[in-house]
C-alpha cells in the first residue's frame, strides 16, 4: 500500500472518529451548559457559547429542590430492584440455558412486552389497597418488570459458556447442586453478573412512568424530579440543565465500564439458536 | 354563638380600641394539633409564594402539611388517580370550569358550605362576602361551593411598552389595530433581534384557553341550543384571525408553542406582543429571567365585533370528599389560611392575582404596585370577562382537543372552513353533557 | 434442622429444573396478572375514571377503533417512526460496529464517547433536546445560520417531526445496536475470511457473502431487544412533543394514554393498549421465526 493511501485511509479513520464522537459531547456539552447558565443567558439569542458560568442552579437545585433526597431515592430504589433481580433472575437464567426452557423465557419476556401504560392503574388501585403507594417496595416492585427479564435473558448466554464438565465434577465429589451453583457456576460468571446488575441499574434509574403514579414526597425519584422544573408558564431551563447533569452522568459512567461485556450476553445467546 | 360572638366583639372593641377584625372572636386554629393533611398543587407561581409560608401555618395550628406540586399535565394525571383509588390525599387545586363538573359527578368535591357556616371552623375575618362573585360563582355547582378561588385568572395583552413608544405605535385597542402593530413589528430588526410581531399559544389543546378570548370577542361561542357551534360563522372567523395572526405575523413553528415556548420569546424580547394569562407578569417582570422587564405594558383584549370580552378563570383550593372527616376540617383550616386577606394582598404583591376584592383595594397593594396598567386592565376584565371558559361538558380535556384541531390547521393555514365543520361534527358526537 | 435442610437440598438436586426459575416467575406472574386482567376486562368496557362502574359493551371499543381517525393516525406515526428508526439504527449500528471492529489508535476513547448516550436518562437529554430544537432560539437552528444553511422546524412542522425524533432516537439507540454487532463480529470464525481472501474477493464481496449471513443472527437480536422499547417508545415524544403539532407525532401507544391519563377514558384506551401489546407481540414472534430460520 503506498503513503498516500495509507494517509487517506487514516484521515477517514479519523473523520469517522470524530463523527461519532461530536454528536454525543455536543448533546452533554450543551446540557452542562444549559446548567452553568442564568435563566436569562439559556433563552438568548443567538445562544452564548461563552459566559461567565455559575454554580447558582446547582445550589439551588439542592437547596429548594431537595435534590439529595430524591437522587437517594433513586440510589435506594435501583438497588434494591437489582439485587431483587439478581436473586430472582440468576437461578432463573441458569436453569433456562441448562434444561433450555425457552418458553420460561418467553413467559419472563411477555411481561416486558405488555404496554407498561396498562400497568398504571390497576397497579396504583393494588398497592393503594395494600397502603403500598408512596413506599420503597411499590416502587421496586414494579421496577421489577424491567429488571427481571433484563438480568434473566442478559445471563443465559453467560451460564451456557459455563463448560457442563465442571459442574460435573463438582457433583461427583458430592456437592449438591445449590451448592455447585453458588461456588463453582456463579464464580465464573461473575463479569456476566458485573454486566447485568450496572445494566439493571442503570433502567431502574432511567424508569420514569411508573415512578410518576406510585412515588410520593417520600420516595419521589430524580426522573420525575427533573420535571419539577417546569412550571406554570415557564421552564426553568437552567434548573433543568443541571438536573439533568446530576441525573445523567451517574448512569453513563456507569455504561463505560461495562460497554464490552453487556454485548458478550447479548450475542452469545442469539449466536448459538 | 354568632351574635354572642358578635357582642363580645364589640365589647372588645370598645374596650381596647382594636380594629374591628381582630377584635373578632377567632375560631380555635389548635383545634386540630398533630394532624398531618396532604394536599397536591400545581407548579402555580401561589404554590411557589405559600410554599415557604407552610412554617407559619404549622406554627398558627399545629397541622403539618405535606405540600407535594407537580406541572400541569402530570399534576392532573395524578389527581385523578388518586382521587379515583381513594390515595390519602386531602386538599388540592382544581382549576374551575375545567375538572369541576366531572369531578362533582365522580363525586370527588366536598361541598364547603357547612364549614364556612360553622363558625367553630371559620374564623369570620375570612370574609366569604370579599371573593369577587362571579369567582365564587365559578366554584359553585347546584348551589353547593366546592372550591376557594386564589387566583383569579384572565388573559391580558402584554406588549413592549418602550418599542411602542419610539415607534409611536397605539396600544391596540382593535381587533384591526392589533393586526396592523403585529403587522409593523414583524420582521424588523429591533436592539439587534429579529422581532416577531405577536407570540401566541399555538399548540392545539393548550391554545384553547386564549383562543376562547377572540371567540367571544368575535361573538362566538362553544355551543348553541344543545348543538356544537364551533362552525359557526362567529368562531370560523376567530380561528381564522387567531391562525392567521401566528402564521403571518407569529414566530416559526406556532403549533408547537405552548405557554413556557411563548413567555420565552417574549422574556427574550423577541416578541413586541403577547396574549397570555395575567399571572405571567410574575415571569415578564422578574429581571432574573426576564429580559423585558420594567418594559412591559399591559391592556384588555383588543376589540372585536362583540366587543372585549376575555376570558376568566379561576385556580382553586378544594376538598376531598372521601377523606376523613378530621382531615377535612383541618384541610379548610388550612385553605382558610392560605386564601385569607394577608396572604391575597401579599401574593398579589407577587403577582398573583387574589380573587379577593380588599387585596386589589388595600394601601400595601396600592403602594407596592409597580404596573398600574395591568392592574387597570385585569380590573376591567373581571367585569367584562366569560367565566365560560371551557365547553360545558363533562369530558372536557377531549372536547379542548377537537378545538385544539382546529387551532392547528388555521395557523397551518388549512381550510379553516372544513376543519371547523370535522371539528363541531366530532364534537356533537362526542360530548357528554352533565 | 440437619434433615430438613438435607430434605431441602435433595428436593432441589431432583427438581431443580423447575425449582430455580420458579420464584422469579412467581413474582413476576404476581405482578402482572392482576393488571393485564383487569386491563382485558376494562377493553371490553366503557368506563371514565371515577364515574360509576365499568359496564361492559361487548367488541364495542374495538369496533369504535376502526372508524376513530386518530387510531389510524397513530398506526401510521407509529410505522414511520419505528420503521425509520429502526432501520437507522440497525443500518448505522452495523456500519458502526464495522468501523469500531478494525482496532485503531484510540478506537477505545472514540467508543467510550460514542456509547454516552445511550445509557442517559431518557427524560433529562429529551428536555435538552428540546431546549436545542426550538426553532427560533434553539442552538441547532443557530448553527445551521451560522454555515449559511436554512434553519429547520424540527419538531414544530407536521413535516418534520418525525424526522427530528427519528434523529433523537438515533442519537440515543445506535449504539446499543453498536455494541451488539460489535460483539458479534468479534466472535466471528477466521477461516471463511481467509479462504475468500485466497480466492481474490474484495472487502464488499466478503462483507455481503460472508460477513452479513454469519452475522444474521445477531442482527435480528438486536433489532428484537430493539423494537421491544421503540415500538412502545414512550418518555421522549411524551417530554419533546406530546404528539404535537396537532397529532402529527402521536403514536398509537401514545393516544392510548391520552386517551386513558388525560381523556380519562379507562375502557377505550385500555382496548388501545391491547392493540399496541397484540402489535408488539405479532412483531418479535415474527422476527424470533427469522433469527431461527436458516
Amino acid at each position: 500500500m503506498s503513503v498516500a493511501v495509507k494517509r487517506i485511509k487514516s484521515v477517514l479513520f479519523y473523520s469517522g472518529a470524530v463523527a461519532l464522537c461530536a454528536p454525543p459531547l455536543f448533546v452533554f456539552a450543551w446540557m452542562i451548559m444549559t446548567g452553568l447558565k442564568t435563566g436569562s443567558q439559556n433563552i438568548a439569542y443567538p445562544p452564548e457559547f461563552f459566559f461567565t458560568p455559575t454554580l447558582e442552579n446547582f445550589r439551588a437545585v439542592f437547596q429548594q429542590h431537595d435534590f439529595f433526597h430524591f437522587l437517594m431515592n433513586s440510589v435506594i430504589i435501583a438497588t434494591l430492584a437489582t439485587g431483587l433481580s439478581l436473586v430472582l433472575g440468576l437461578p432463573a437464567a441458569y436453569s433456562i440455558a441448562k434444561y433450555k426452557q425457552g418458553r420460561i423465557g418467553l413467559i419472563i419476556l411477555l411481561a416486558r412486552m405488555t404496554p407498561f401504560v396498562s400497568y398504571l392503574l390497576p397497579w396504583y388501585i393494588i398497592f393503594r389497597s395494600m397502603g403500598l403507594i408512596d413506599t420503597y417496595t411499590a416502587l421496586t416492585v414494579t421496577h421489577l418488570i424491567i429488571t427481571l427479564p433484563m438480568v434473566t435473558w442478559l445471563m443465559i448466554s453467560f451460564f451456557e459458556s459455563v463448560p457442563a464438565e465442571l459442574e460435573d465434577a463438582a457433583m461427583i465429589d458430592g456437592c449438591t447442586r445449590l451448592r455447585t451453583f453458588l461456588t463453582i457456576v456463579l464464580p465464573l460468571v461473575r463479569n456476566g453478573i458485573a454486566t447485568s446488575a450496572i445494566m439493571a441499574f442503570i433502567f431502574s434509574w432511567n424508569q420514569f412512568l411508573f415512578s410518576l403514579i406510585l412515588s410520593g414526597p417520600r420516595t419521589k425519584t430524580v426522573p420525575v424530579a427533573v420535571y419539577n422544573f417546569i412550571s406554570y408558564g415557564k421552564i426553568d431551563w437552567a434548573g433543568i440543565g443541571a438536573a439533568a447533569t446530576l441525573i445523567v452522568l451517574p448512569v453513563s459512567v456507569f455504561a463505560f465500564f461495562v460497554r464490552k461485556s453487556i454485548v458478550q450476553g447479548l450475542t452469545m445467546g442469539a449466536m448459538k439458536d | 354563638m354568632r351574635s354572642k360572638s358578635v357582642f363580645l366583639a364589640l365589647a372588645a372593641l370598645l374596650a381596647l380600641g382594636m380594629s374591628w377584625s381582630d377584635a373578632r372572636a377567632e375560631v380555635n386554629w389548635k383545634q386540630f394539633q398533630g394532624t398531618e393533611i396532604r394536599v397536591m398543587m400545581n407548579k402555580h407561581p401561589f404554590t411557589t409564594y405559600i410554599e415557604p409560608k407552610l412554617a407559619e401555618f404549622e406554627q398558627l395550628t399545629g397541622i403539618k402539611v405535606v405540600m407535594e406540586s407537580f406541572p400541569e399535565d402530570q399534576f392532573r394525571n395524578k389527581r385523578t388517580i388518586e382521587l379515583n383509588s381513594g390515595g390519602k390525599l386531602d386538599g388540592f387545586m382544581i382549576m374551575a370550569t375545567q375538572d369541576d363538573l366531572y369531578y362533582w359527578k365522580a363525586g370527588w368535591l366536598l361541598p364547603l358550605d357547612d364549614f364556612v357556616k360553622d363558625p367553630a371552623l371559620t374564623d369570620a375575618s375570612w370574609d366569604q362576602k370579599d371573593f369577587f362573585p362571579l369567582f365564587m360563582k365559578a366554584n359553585t355547582i347546584d348551589g353547593k361551593l366546592f372550591g376557594v378561588v386564589f387566583n383569579a385568572e384572565t388573559s391580558l395583552l402584554s406588549y413592549r411598552k418602550d418599542l411602542f413608544e419610539q415607534n409611536k405605535i397605539k396600544v391596540p385597542a382593535t381587533m384591526k389595530e392589533f393586526e396592523d402593530a403585529a403587522k409593523f413589528f414583524h420582521g424588523k430588526e429591533m436592539d439587534g433581534k429579529k422581532m416577531v410581531g405577536v407570540t401566541l399559544r399555538g399548540k392545539g389543546a393548550a391554545a384553547t384557553s386564549q383562543w376562547s378570548d377572540f371567540m367571544f370577542t368575535f361573538g362566538g361561542n362553544w355551543m348553541e341550543k344543545g348543538k356544537s357551534f364551533l362552525n359557526s360563522p362567529q368562531d370560523i372567523a376567530a380561528f381564522k384571525f387567531y391562525g392567521d395572526m401566528l402564521r403571518n405575523y407569529g414566530p416559526e413553528g406556532a403549533t408547537m408553542l405552548h405557554w413556557a415556548e411563548s413567555t420565552q420569546l417574549f422574556m427574550e424580547g423577541k416578541a413586541a406582543m403577547i396574549y397570555d394569562a395575567n399571572v405571567f407578569k410574575s415571569l415578564y417582570e422578574n429581571p432574573k429571567d426576564s429580559k423585558v422587564a420594567g418594559k412591559v405594558g399591559y391592556a384588555v383584549i383588543p376589540a372585536g365585533p362583540a366587543g372585549s370580552i376575555p376570558h376568566l378563570s379561576n385556580w382553586s383550593l378544594c376538598i376531598n370528599k372521601n377523606a376523613p372527616a378530621k382531615q377535612q376540617k383541618a384541610t379548610w383550616l388550612f385553605i382558610q389560611w392560605a386564601t385569607n386577606k394577608q396572604n391575597a394582598v401579599k401574593a398579589l404583591l407577587a403577582g398573583v392575582p387574589a380573587g379577593r376584592a380588599s387585596a386589589w383595594d388595600s394601601p400595601e397593594y396600592k403602594a407596592g404596585d409597580k404596573n398600574p396598567d395591568w392592574t387597570a386592565s385585569v380590573k376591567k376584565s373581571y367585569e367584562t370577562g366569560n367565566p365560560q371558559w371551557n365547553p360545558p361538558v363533562l369530558n372536557v380535556p377531549e372536547i379542548r382537543d377537537i378545538v385544539g384541531q382546529v387551532i392547528v390547521d388555521a395557523i397551518q393555514g388549512k381550510d379553516v372552513k372544513a376543519s371547523a365543520d370535522k371539528a363541531a361534527e366530532l364534537m356533537n358526537k362526542k360530548m357528554e353533557l352533565p | 434442622m440437619r434433615r430438613i435442610a438435607q430434605a431441602l437440598s435433595d428436593f432441589i438436586d431432583r427438581r431443580q429444573s423447575w425449582v430455580f426459575p420458579a420464584p422469579a416467575v412467581i413474582v413476576l406472574l404476581l405482578i402482572v396478572v392482576f393488571p393485564i386482567a383487569f386491563n382485558l376486562y376494562l377493553a371490553f368496557t366503557k368506563w371514565t375514571i371515577g364515574l360509576g362502574q365499568p359496564r361492559f359493551i361487548g367488541l364495542d371499543n374495538f369496533v369504535d377503533l376502526l372508524t376513530d381517525e386518530r387510531v389510524l393516525n397513530g398506526t401510521v406515526v407509529m410505522i414511520a417512526f419505528s420503521g425509520l428508526s429502526l432501520a437507522l439504527e440497525m443500518g448505522l449500528g452495523l456500519m458502526i460496529a464495522l468501523y469500531f471492529n478494525r482496532e485503531f489508535k484510540g478506537s477505545e476513547a472514540v467508543q467510550a464517547i460514542y456509547i454516552f448516550p445511550f445509557a442517559a436518562t431518557p427524560v433529562a437529554v429529551a428536555l435538552i433536546w428540546r431546549i436545542m430544537l426550538n426553532p427560533e432560539v434553539g442552538v441547532l437552528n443557530y448553527l445551521l445560520r451560522l454555515v449559511g444553511l436554512p434553519g429547520s422546524l424540527w419538531v414544530s412542522s407536521e413535516h418534520t417531526v418525525i424526522l427530528s425524533l427519528v434523529m433523537v432516537d438515533v442519537w440515543k439507540w445506535t449504539p446499543m445496536i453498536t455494541l451488539i454487532v460489535l460483539a458479534g463480529l468479534k466472535s466471528l470464525p477466521h477461516d471463511p475470511y481467509e479462504a475468500a481472501r485466497i480466492d481474490g474477493a474484495n472487502a464488499l464481496q466478503i462483507f455481503w457473502h460472508i460477513t452479513l449471513p454469519m452475522i444474521r443472527p445477531v442482527l435480528i437480536a438486536a433489532l428484537m431487544l430493539r423494537s421491544l422499547d421503540n415500538l412502545k417508545e414512550f418518555d421522549m415524544i411524551y417530554t419533546i412533543t406530546q404528539g404535537g403539532p396537532g397529532i402529527a407525532s402521536e403514536t398509537l401507544y401514545l393516544y392510548s394514554y391520552t386517551v386513558g391519563f388525560q381523556f380519562f377514558k379507562a375502557g377505550y384506551g385500555s382496548a388501545l393498549m391491547v392493540v399496541v401489546f397484540l402489535i408488539v407481540l405479532v412483531f418479535n414472534v415474527v422476527m424470533n421465526r427469522l433469527r431461527l430460520a436458516k
